[in-house]
């Protein structure tokens, strides 16, 4: 028996919007029956009704510029919609092209967008009908050292029940460099649905570094993606930092196409109360002698639920293949639960792959020890998960970024 | 450390082809084609089955009728057509119950004998005793006398249900019930025949039980039932080898094995399965279908699975451990190789549910030629499994660049004072490994075999000493011309 | 012993080896120098037979038992059996196999093919323990995989002990020294000393003069562009050392 997207509240919420979406109306509803979302039960989200972003009425609270960061361009979106009076657009390096709204799309279209292939496809369809104000950040050729462009996304609940479908597209012009950072934050405990949807190419010899920081209200309901396609000897340094929500799905997916690329795929799920975080990552060895390092760190504490589905993937012709994948999970509560499964799927015999996934409790004998060193054991604690937390942030590359994407994930 | 056999140079019989793939004419009683209710009244009634018997199987039929098949996510195969299979294949007997070997047609004795499997008193083999299942029906168990001076049962299950119905009825289905999947209620409807053993408490089992399988018939599938019981502080070992005859068309084997540790109890099973697994385009072979699971039930009892997977067109099979009583043990070793079109799906799934239960498993998967080798895997970690342990490790490696390789692991945990570690590899043998070791002396054959046994060593030393001979040999009986 | 006339290889299409002659004889050390790309590695993969190198003409003539091979016509196996030896420049790591168990394979292969008896797991201990106390090998090497975390020093004190075990009568040493602290290649030099006889012969290729003050060889080649453009005695190789090797290539 096969669920559908018609036979869900959230369906009817968006079909009242008086967009037409009937086009989605027999699209599959996922199920836990699903091996993707084996972990994840969407039931909850099914049942809710969601009205599609339109316009932004509320009062924005001064606490946003709390979240600028100095020395970065900082844009404001809320609730999916772009502030251009908060945003630094006069700070933007002048070779850089940045569209925002329907440029931003027709921009996309022709140079990074494609449909990802293992993405639940009824998301990335709502995310394409309801998107609002989408963003195109190109950094031409050979253009590197800029200050890092970073976006906040507040998401404001008190508006009511909105549904949120943010849209990024990451152009990394041949040798080109760059940093690009975005940040969700929500200051109440509103109820909304964020959909984002992140597409990025990283042409040849480029780099980026990318990273998300995802606060959520505990009430909130997030299912993104982000996809990234590399070409030869390009280079990705990825983060995702989350704090869990009610529904927390994020799926990473790289393409290695060119010979000689490298991603470095790294996460950190920090979860308390009954928050829960899904990351999904797949990285597709797709050219020769590529490479791709992964590490998933997880902290649990309460009733919080984390899990990681990692899949290293080497395609055929996918030859001297250099995979690396780790999911560390530390449960410091009864209750918590944590579901791993990282998966290598290899169809190229000279390649070198390895993937390992621990799950442990903070270790009495080194409790013990900072003790009898004097240390007390509320510091002891804190320290050992200081010491599981940074070998995970030290892949960070940018030590003010660190810094902060540190402060956020204190436990 | 291990010391593996030291190889000599390979024998010129080992040309890599299947050398068990004769068949054999026997006189058979057939049912025709196809399933029915009445089929299984008929199968019931054949093996003069109590009430009790016969309204298990019509329940477990009318359970498969409602189910679906299941599909693998990893390949796909020809549907099977469920009319089109016999379902009930025996030798004819002299007599309706044979006494002796004598009475057995001499011809099924001599096929046993040919696959190294001898059946009468005189000629068999020491330090195991065999019970020998050809398609539906055991033929002759060894060794039965000395044991039973034991306490200790061990004869075909069909005898089983006659002589001990107290125990079937209270054990069968008991770890795999009749409509746990399609094909554990399907083996549930039509099983025809399959091992029994029963050891009591405190016995150590003296020799290694064996049952070894061979499918002759054509058309037919094989439905064999295992069900072994471990009394309190009782321990066996024993050993299932499997064999079928070269056919284009395919056959199903679904068989089920359910074995139950009590408290203080020990169970290794150990399997070398090499049922005929087509030809070089893919053509024929087996489809091994089969739910094996253990039930640690009592407390510190301990379950092994040891397995050494060479044959079949596909395999789908799972050895399990249900780890219910405190400071149970389950094990799972696996060694899983597929070549030419084989598709293998195998792995294991640990529960942990008593409290300080501990699980290992090492999985070793290798794949040539154009096949498919998946390993799939769950470890879960029950609320109440206070201080449970696992450690895994699954390392593939792959012989040329048409095959697959792919580690499916689901770990999902459920009280924080679980530890487990989950590790995987994925190698190959590399044209420069073999060419270092022939730069020493030894021949490419024997190379590769040396870098096959060192993948594979912590799997071997799990198994009985026959075994693990026969084992490494048939690896490399199988791998021979594989590397360039 | 070994007598290489007008040598051409390839590897991977190019030509290598361009017309390369070499003798060597019973009880001699030979020393092959020679820039980067000259073709050393080349001409050692071709002595021990590896399948990606190529002989488009000319013969490896091997005397063995009075009577004469060409080298080519062997599997790689079949030359270690005759006595020949190749130390790798990169040894090769093989999981899973430990070095006992791999190193008994080897010496009873060539025992078998000499009809001599096969030596029992326990003598062969104790023949491998003397063998690694003159490298100066702790005992634990004998457990572990071969070559798999063994350092670079210990890689190459790993292929000395090989050589010490089968005894060969041909032993190419390619770039052995590269790598070796001064310590370690003292004691690797002193095991190759130890297993210099009247009867084997040894090619020892290297970069640098350094390992020729420990072995010291008694004919010193210059290879370039694939031949031999220079041979003569051990004042050579210091001549080399001094003046690099432009002055030899016109």
């Amino acid at each position: 028996m096969k669920t559908v997207f018609r036979g869900t509240q959230l369906y009817d919420g968006f079909k009242d919007s008086g967009v037409d979406i009937s086009a989605l109306a027999d699209m599959p509803w996922p199920t836990f029956k699903s091996e993707e979302w084996k972990y994840t039960n969407l039931t909850g989200l099914g049942e809710q009704y969601f009205t599609p972003v339109s316009r932004f009425e509320g009062a924005l609270p001064d606490r946003v510029k709390d979240l600028f960061m100095p020395g970065a361009v900082n844009f404001v979106f809320v609730n999916g919609l772009f502030l251009e009076h908060l945003s630094e657009t006069g700070k933007i390096d002048p070779r850089w092209q940045v569209k925002t709204g329907l440029d931003a799309m027709g921009f996309a279209k022709s140079s990074v967008s494609d449909l990802a292939k293992n993405e639940t496809p009824v998301f990335r369809a709502l995310n394409e009908a309801f998107v609002k104000d989408a963003i195109f950040i190109g950094v031409p050729q050979g253009v590197k050292g800029c200050a890092p462009f970073h976006i906040i996304h507040l998401l404001d609940g008190a508006v009511g029940r909105q549904a949120i479908f943010p849209r990024t597209f990451l152009k990394i012009g041949r040798g080109a460099g760059a940093i690009f950072w975005e940040t969700v934050a929500s200051f109440d405990e509103g109820e909304y649905f964020h959909c984002p949807v992140v597409e990025g190419l990283i042409e040849e010899d480029a780099s980026l570094e990318y990273i998300q920081a995802q606060g959520h209200s505990a009430q909130a309901f997030h299912i993104g993606s982000v996809r990234i396609r590399q070409e030869r000897n390009s280079r990705l340094d990825s983060f995702v930092l989350t704090t869990g929500a009610r529904i927390f799905r994020n799926n990473v997916n790289v393409v290695l196409e060119g010979e000689g690329a490298e991603a470095r795929v790294n996460g950190l799920h920090a979860l308390k109360g009954d928050r829960h975080a899904d990351s999904h990552t797949c990285v597709d060895h797709a050219a020769p002698n590529t490479r791709s390092d992964q590490l998933y760190k997880c902290i649990l504490q309460d009733k919080a639920h984390s899990v990681f589905n990692g899949k290293i993937f080497v395609r055929r012709e996918a030859q001297l293949t250099n995979s690396y994948q780790l999911n560390k999970n530390l449960i410091l509560s009864r209750e918590c639960r944590v579901d791993t499964k990282p998966q290598l799927e290899i169809n190229a015999d000279d390649v070198k792959c390895t993937h390992g996934a621990t799950i442990g409790q903070l270790n009495d004998e080194e409790l013990f020890y900072l003790q009898t060193r004097g240390i007390s054991k509320q510091e002891a604690r804190q320290m050992l998960v200081r010491g599981f937390v940074d070998d995970v942030l030290n892949k960070i590359v940018n030590p003010d970024l660190r810094a902060v994407i540190g402060k956020m994930a204190a436990f | 450390m291990t010391d593996m056999p030291q190889k000599t140079i390979p024998e010129s019989s080992l040309t890599g082809e299947y050398k068990y793939g004769f068949s054999t004419d026997v006189d058979t009683d057939t049912l025709p084609k196809g399933l029915s209710e009445e089929v299984v009244r008929i199968i019931s009634q054949k093996k003069g089955e109590p009430d009790f018997m016969l309204g298990w199987r019509l329940n477990a039929y009318q359970h498969w009728l409602r189910m679906a098949e299941p599909h693998w996510p990893n390949f796909s195969y020809e549907p099977i057509d469920y009319q089109d299979i016999r379902y009930y294949s025996a030798p004819k007997k002299r007599t309706d119950t044979p006494k002796s070997l004598d009475e057995v047609d001499q011809e099924v004795v001599k096929t046993f004998e040919r696959l190294g499997i001898p059946l009468s008193e005189q000629k068999r083999l020491a330090g195991v005793a065999v019970d020998a299942v050809f398609d539906s029906v055991s033929v002759g168990t060894t060794h039965q006398k000395e044991l039973e001076k034991m306490g200790i049962i061990f004869c075909p299950i069909s005898e089983a249900v006659l002589k001990h119905p107290q125990l079937v009825q209270k054990y069968l289905g008991s770890v795999v019930s009749y409509n746990d999947n399609f094909f554990a209620a399907l083996n549930s409807a039509v099983f025809t025949d399959g091992s029994f053993c029963y050891i009591p408490p405190g016995v150590r089992c003296p020799v290694e039980l064996s049952t070894y399988f061979r499918i002759n018939a054509k058309e037919t599938g094989q439905f064999e039932r295992t069900l072994l019981i471990a009394d309190k502080g009782a321990y066996v070992s024993y050993l299932e080898g499997c064999t079928a005859p070269i056919r284009d068309e395919n056959q199903l084997h679904a068989a089920v094995v359910e074995l139950v540790a009590l408290e203080g109890a020990e169970i290794k099973y150990s399997t070398v399965q090499n049922w005929y697994a087509g030809d070089k385009d893919g053509r024929g072979g087996i489809f091994n279908f089969v739910t094996k699971r253990g039930k640690c039930l009592g407390r510190n009892s301990k379950i092994s699975w040891t397995q050494v997977e060479a044959g079949s067109a596909i395999t789908w099979k799972y050895p399990s451990c249900l780890l219910i009583g405190d400071n149970s043990v389950g094990e799972f070793y696996s060694v899983a190789l597929t070549n030419n079109h084989m598709k293998a799906d195998t792995g294991t799934k640990m529960i942990h549910i008593g409290k300080n239960t501990r699980s290992t498993i090492v999985s070793k998967g290798i794949s040539s030629d154009y096949s498919n080798n998946n390993y799939r895997g769950l470890v879960r970690i029950m609320p109440g499994a206070e201080n449970a342990r696992n450690f895994s490790q699954c390392d593939s490696m792959l012989i040329g660049n048409n095959c697959k390789a792919n580690t499916f692991p689901s770990i999902e945990i459920k009280n924080n004072t679980a530890t487990m570690e989950h590790e995987a590899t994925t190698s190959r043998i590399s044209a420069e490994q073999v060419f270092y070791l022939q730069s020493r002396g030894l021949t490419k054959e024997e190379a590769i075999s040396l870098v096959i046994n060192g993948f594979c060593k912590e799997v071997f030393k799990t198994l009985p000493l026959e075994f693990a001979v026969e084992a490494v040999k048939l690896l490399e009986m199988k791998l021979e011309g594989s590397v360039g | 012993m070994l007598n290489i006339k007008d040598l051409y290889a390839s590897v991977e299409g190019s030509q290598i080896l361009k017309g390369l002659n070499l003798s060597v004889k019973a009880g001699e050390v030979h020393a092959i120098m020679g820039p980067n790309g000259s073709g050393k590695s080349t001409l050692s993969k071709i002595i021990a037979g590896h399948p990606q190198y190529t002989v488009d003409s000319g013969t490896v003539e091997y005397e063995a038992a009075g009577r004469v091979v060409n080298l080519c016509e062997l599997e790689p196996e079949a030359r270690a059996k005759e006595g020949v030896f190749l130390a790798f420049q990169y040894p090769v790591e093989i999981p899973g196999v430990p070095m006992s168990l791999f190193l008994r394979s080897a010496y009873n292969a060539v025992c078998r093919h000499h009809g001599v008896e096969e030596m029992d797991p326990l003598d062969f201990d104790q023949f491998l323990h003397e063998k690694m106390k003159v490298l100066e090998m702790d005992d634990k090497y004998i457990d572990r995989a071969v070559n798999v975390d063994f350092s670079g020093g210990e890689k190459k004190r790993n292929e000395i002990l090989q050589m010490a075990v089968l005894n060969p009568r041909l032993a190419v040493l390619d770039e052995t020294d590269s790598g070796l602290d001064i310590d370690s290649m003292k004691i690797v030099a002193g095991g190759v000393n130890k297993l210099r006889t009247k009867k084997n012969a040894m090619i020892v290729i290297t970069h640098y003069q350094r390992l020729l003050n420990y072995i010291q060889p008694d004919v010193v080649h210059v290879l370039h562009a694939g031949r031999i453009i220079k041979s003569g005695g051990k004042e050579l190789a210091l001549e080399v050392e001094g003046k690099g090797y432009d002055w030899l290539i016109k």
